[in-house]
């Protein structure tokens, strides 16, 4: 049986969202927070903790209990297996600082709820799973990401040390669950879609022809979400090399274009900038825009607000 | 060989005691910072009449002379007890040095009687000597007056020294030299102690002022230094942790305010600063402050103290220290104010609650003392090296509390400076109305003002040649016409944005209002997909259509805040290269609605879509789409047949050339310039006619309606960014042809 979901909220109007949720809705408007929160630390745990970032209409004048924030510390030492996710209102998301999200397990906008259904259940089920069998070392770690064990290697290399294994304590699922963030925002290890695409050579109406040849490569571990997918690099590329082997000197993108389904050149990736074949990189139209497409390395430069990381790719922008 | 010494004569006190010490204000002043040297905490000076004339009497609690130092020191012409800069009990530095303001005591009374107690041998001696003056007749050799003392031994006593001075003469103080007085003094008493390495701790000095005759009694002259300035702030935390801050200050008057939050863990804690600008403007007591002795306070003494149990904790207060972060936000010119003073500031006539912090004085102009004392003592823990407190968060809600009073007292005073700049302006009107001999309305002071110089120069002309009159006259009309113009057009200026901006209050509100509808839709998108899981079949297939719908208007509103937003709050953006295409294309998804109504078609195929413009901000670059884009969709919905719209691109060496054409009504060419003038309007008067017959009312709301400012705003920014914007003279298929250069 699930773990029950808690939702805390001084907006009664949520209170539909957590019906449809099937979650237990706790409506704190002009009500003593302390106590229902000291109540409910008397509980089992959950499964899922959704909590309203901003409380100021309870009853309670306390700063301390007037965010989510401070409540979510209390719910992550008492249950370190129950997710903790903040809500807010699209407007608030930008005002709030990057240590008090990081509270959170996950922040998102309620304005756009919907779109992080498939990642709240994600984590639902990821926690519950590390629960029941937490990882003792770096190779158990591996392990729940269903990682290629070819790729445990550089995985090692770049593991952070908040999950080298004198850490591995109960909280080890926020943790977790942050570096996993980290790996399939950042490409490297994993691809997006338009990543996977411009790394065969296609581009998406292409990859989706081939994709069910490229299932194996599909991230599949712990807090992997269904709505936005990604792939294993190193598994595409293994994949593909084993259904289409690689004349010498050939690239993965000049492979890819040769896989059964890809019908011509509606199917092939294209530089935004120049058209030509054989774009080798995604990258942002400029460092302030999050549109990106598929361009060749010589038409852009790196993004001025990231950083390079050993095993990932760069972040990159449009050359003007 | 015969031995020559020098004698003194008499006159030399006088020389040394009236010459050298310009006036009797000086004198006692001089008396009082001897004490200061002696390590007193606390003089009294009483001045009275008697029948025998003016009499001053100064006692204090210092270290006070044994009967040798009497001999040794106060004797003796121009030496000083004082030996090194520091005084030997708290390490004061040194108020007077010349060892002779005890001789200017003979401007003050015909006889100095001293009486002063100091420790001596694990015990106490008391002396007491007179000195008439009148004895140090000029001719005399003064080292030949014998004046007896008497000296007692005494097993208790509290050691300090008196002066008693009679014979003064009856006009010897005034209110004027009184004031003088109190403002030298003030500055001593800014002294609020301080721990000096290898002195004792300094509990501070204060000074009592009795003079019922002039000015009453002043107890407490610090207490009245800390109200000299512009406020003063009293802020006491009662036992439900009600946190009270009191505020008197010039033109506010007395106000109160409750922190939002109470602080129970705080009950005990008191404050008095008070808020010391350094214009003289400012003071409400110029009695007692002076712009040169404010200097001195501030430099010395300024900033706010923390007190425990009555001993100060250092180092708060103590230059760098900043532990109120006054002189940080004041570095970085934070603006904001704190969230829970917002409503506050907005009920503030003629205060910008976006600016109000950035007349933040600098920490060291509040001066005070924060007192922690009661049960909130247990709270504060001190840090081993007694250096400060251990960083809580009862030491941050301290923190918090007195710099919300002091941020709190800052509205007032930007408050109370709109106010003295409204009086200064209604002054300047009434001066006007006195020279007119008549009443002046506000809005006609630069006329009334013209006609005041006008008969002024035409009087003064009347003496000149004739050539030369008429030449000045005309030059005066000339320029009084121009000033005429100008003031009409910055009166319609005005008036027209206080209308503009009211509605963009209007607009903030819809937003949040729509913010909440879009939560809403968000909701029913949930419910839908909910139930359309359960369902099955066609239900679930409408089920599924009708939630699409609502996900798809949900984010284009979403689009459209974002860039609202983007617009009104673009504070934390930095200007920076900008691809043109995905900002036009998401300023063109704006105007959707309208563009399907009326069929418009906006062919964007001939912008590059790797071009870059910039640096600038988002909100620049969306500023000037929108604006453009408006008036060409306006543009092409007043006019007859096909409605096209084309923004094309070309890059011209290191500038980028923009080009929106379309086929509306159109634009003379006698009115290129004319419509860049703010709040010019359709000059042509074409536009808006077209509108009213083509136009759904309701739509006008979409496209703006005509605040006249659009274009003269993208002239601004593109101006700004080193750019420009000119109509040119459309090729034949096109009707209005804009030109958009920029870097």
């Amino acid at each position: 049986m699930k773990k029950a979901i808690i939702w805390i909220d001084d907006n009664p109007l949520r209170r539909r969202t957590a019906n449809d949720l099937g979650a237990t809705f706790y409506d704190v408007k002009n009500q003593n927070l302390v106590e229902i929160v000291d109540t409910l630390l008397d509980k089992p745990a959950p499964g899922l903790v959704i909590i309203d970032h901003i409380l100021d209409k309870t009853a309670t004048t306390n700063r301390l209990l007037q965010r989510g924030s401070t409540i979510a510390e209390a719910f992550k030492e008492r249950w370190p297996h129950a997710p903790v996710v903040g809500i807010t209102n699209i407007g608030q998301i930008s005002q709030v600082d990057q240590r008090t999200r990081h509270t959170y397990d996950l922040f998102v906008p309620f304005d756009r709820f919907s779109n992080y259904l498939e990642q709240i259940e994600s984590l639902r089920s990821g926690f519950g799973e590390i629960e029941k069998k937490p990882p003792s070392d770096s190779n158990e770690i591996f392990g729940l990401l269903k990682a290629p064990k070819d790729e445990f290697h550089r995985l090692s290399a770049v593991l952070p040390e908040y999950l080298y294994d004198a850490e591995l304590d109960a909280s080890v699922s926020s943790r977790l669950n942050k570096w996993v963030g980290h790996l399939t925002e950042r490409p490297g290890f994993l691809y997006d879609e338009l990543w996977s695409a411009t790394f065969l050579g296609l581009n998406l109406a292409g990859f989706r022809r081939v994709l069910e040849s490229f299932g194996k490569a599909k991230y599949k571990g712990i807090f992997a979400v269904g709505d936005t997918p990604r792939w294993w690099s190193s598994r595409l590329k293994q994949i593909l090399f084993n259904l289409e082997p690689p004349k010498a000197g050939e690239y993965s993108w000049n492979v890819g274009r040769r896989l059964p389904g890809i019908l011509d050149r509606r199917h092939f990736s294209k530089c935004y900038v120049c058209d030509d074949d054989f774009p080798e990189t995604v990258a942002n139209v400029d460092s302030q825009s999050e549109e990106r497409y598929a361009m060749h390395l010589k038409h852009t430069i790196l993004h001025p607000d990231f950083r390079r990381e050993l095993y990932f790719e760069d972040i990159r922008i449009l050359k003007n | 060989m015969a031995e020559l010494k020098f004698s003194v004569d008499s006159a030399l006190l006088s020389e040394l005691g009236e010459k050298l010490v310009e006036s009797s204000h000086i004198a006692l002043v001089e008396l009082v910072k001897n004490a200061y040297d002696a390590d007193a905490t606390w003089v009294t000076v009483k001045i009275g009449w008697k029948p025998t004339g003016a009499f001053i009497e100064v006692t204090d609690n210092g270290v006070g002379m044994t009967l040798a130092d009497v001999r040794k020191y106060w004797m003796r012409i121009a030496t000083t007890h004082k030996s090194g800069t520091l005084s030997s009990r708290y390490g004061r530095p040194r108020t007077g040095s010349k060892g002779i303001g005890r001789f200017a005591c003979r401007r003050l009374g015909t006889t100095l009687f001293l009486e002063t107690i100091a420790a001596w041998n694990g015990a106490f001696e008391k002396t007491s000597v007179s000195f008439p003056w009148a004895q140090f007749k000029p001719g005399g050799d003064v080292t030949k007056v014998i004046r007896k003392g008497e000296r007692r031994k005494l097993t208790t006593a509290q050691t300090g020294t008196t002066l008693v001075i009679t014979g003064g003469p009856e006009d010897l103080w005034d209110r004027r030299g009184f004031n003088f007085l109190k403002r030298q003094l003030a500055v001593l008493t800014a002294n609020r102690g301080r721990k000096v390495e290898g002195f004792e701790e300094d509990p501070g000095f204060n000074v009592s002022l009795i003079a019922p005759g002039i000015d009453g009694s002043i107890e407490n002259l610090r207490d009245e230094l800390i109200s000299a300035g512009w406020g003063d702030i009293n802020l006491e935390i009662d036992e439900s942790g009600t946190v009270q801050c009191v505020l008197r200050a010039q033109k506010i008057g007395r106000r109160v305010i409750t922190y939002p939050t109470k602080m129970p863990h705080l009950f005990g804690v008191s404050a008095k600063i008070g808020i010391m600008p350094a214009e003289k403007g400012e003071f409400r007591r110029t009695d007692v402050l002076s712009k040169s002795s404010l200097k001195q306070i501030i430099d010395n003494w300024g900033g706010v103290f923390v007190r425990y149990q009555g001993f100060r904790v250092y180092p708060y207060g103590e230059p760098p220290n900043d532990w109120l972060r006054i002189d940080r936000d004041r570095g970085t010119r934070r603006s904001a104010l704190p969230t829970m003073l917002q409503p506050f500031a907005a009920k503030l006539r003629g205060v910008d609650p976006g600016r109000a912090l950035l007349s933040l004085l600098s920490s060291r102009a509040y001066v005070g003392d924060v007192e922690i004392s009661g049960p909130a003592t247990e709270y504060f823990e001190p840090k081993a090296s007694r250096e400060g407190f251990l960083d809580s968060e009862t030491m941050r809600d301290l923190t918090a509390v007195v710099r919300f009073a002091i941020d709190w007292s800052t509205l007032y005073r930007e408050y109370a400076r709109s106010l003295a700049a409204r009086e200064e302006a209604d002054k300047a009107r009434e001066d006007l109305e006195d020279k007119l001999g008549q009443g002046v309305t506000p809005s006609d002071v630069v006329t009334s003002a013209l006609r005041v110089v006008e008969t002024q120069v035409q009087s003064l002309a009347k003496q000149l040649p004739v050539t030369e009159r008429q030449e000045v006259l005309r030059s005066l009309r000339t320029a009084t016409n121009a000033i005429a113009k100008h003031e009409a057009s910055s009166l319609e200026e005005r008036r027209h944005l206080q209308l503009v901006a009211s509605t963009s209050t209007l607009v903030l509100i819809f937003s949040h209002e729509v913010k909440t509808l879009l939560s809403w839709f968000e909701q029913i998108r949930i419910s839908l997909n909910r139930i359309e899981e359960r369902v099955g079949g066609s239900e679930a297939k409408q089920l599924s259509t009708i939630a699409e719908e609502f996900g798809a208007t949900k984010d284009r509103l979403l689009e459209l805040l974002s860039m609202t937003s983007l617009i009104s709050t673009p504070r934390k953006a930095k200007p920076a290269r900008l691809t043109l295409l995905p900002r036009l294309l998401s300023a063109i998804r704006s105007f959707e609605l309208i563009l399907n109504s009326y069929d418009i078609h906006i062919d964007t195929r001939s912008v590059s879509k790797t071009l870059q413009v910039g640096p600038m901000l988002e909100a620049e670059l969306f500023a000037i789409l929108l604006n453009l884009l408006s008036n060409s969709i306006k543009s092409v919905i007043a006019a007859p047949g096909k409605r096209v719209i084309e923004v094309s691109s070309e890059s011209v060496k290191s500038m980028t050339i923009i080009h929106f054409r379309d086929t509306g009504v159109g634009l003379a060419e006698n009115y290129f310039e004319a419509v860049f003038t703010p709040f010019s309007s359709d000059p042509a008067n074409k536009l808006y006619d077209g509108l009213d017959r083509r136009m759904n009312p309701e739509d006008e709301y979409i496209v703006g309606t005509g605040s006249g400012l659009g274009l003269s705003i993208v002239r601004e920014i593109l101006a700004y960014r080193g750019g420009s914007i000119r109509f040119i003279p459309p090729s034949h298929q096109w009707k209005a042809h804009v030109e958009l250069t920029i870097p």
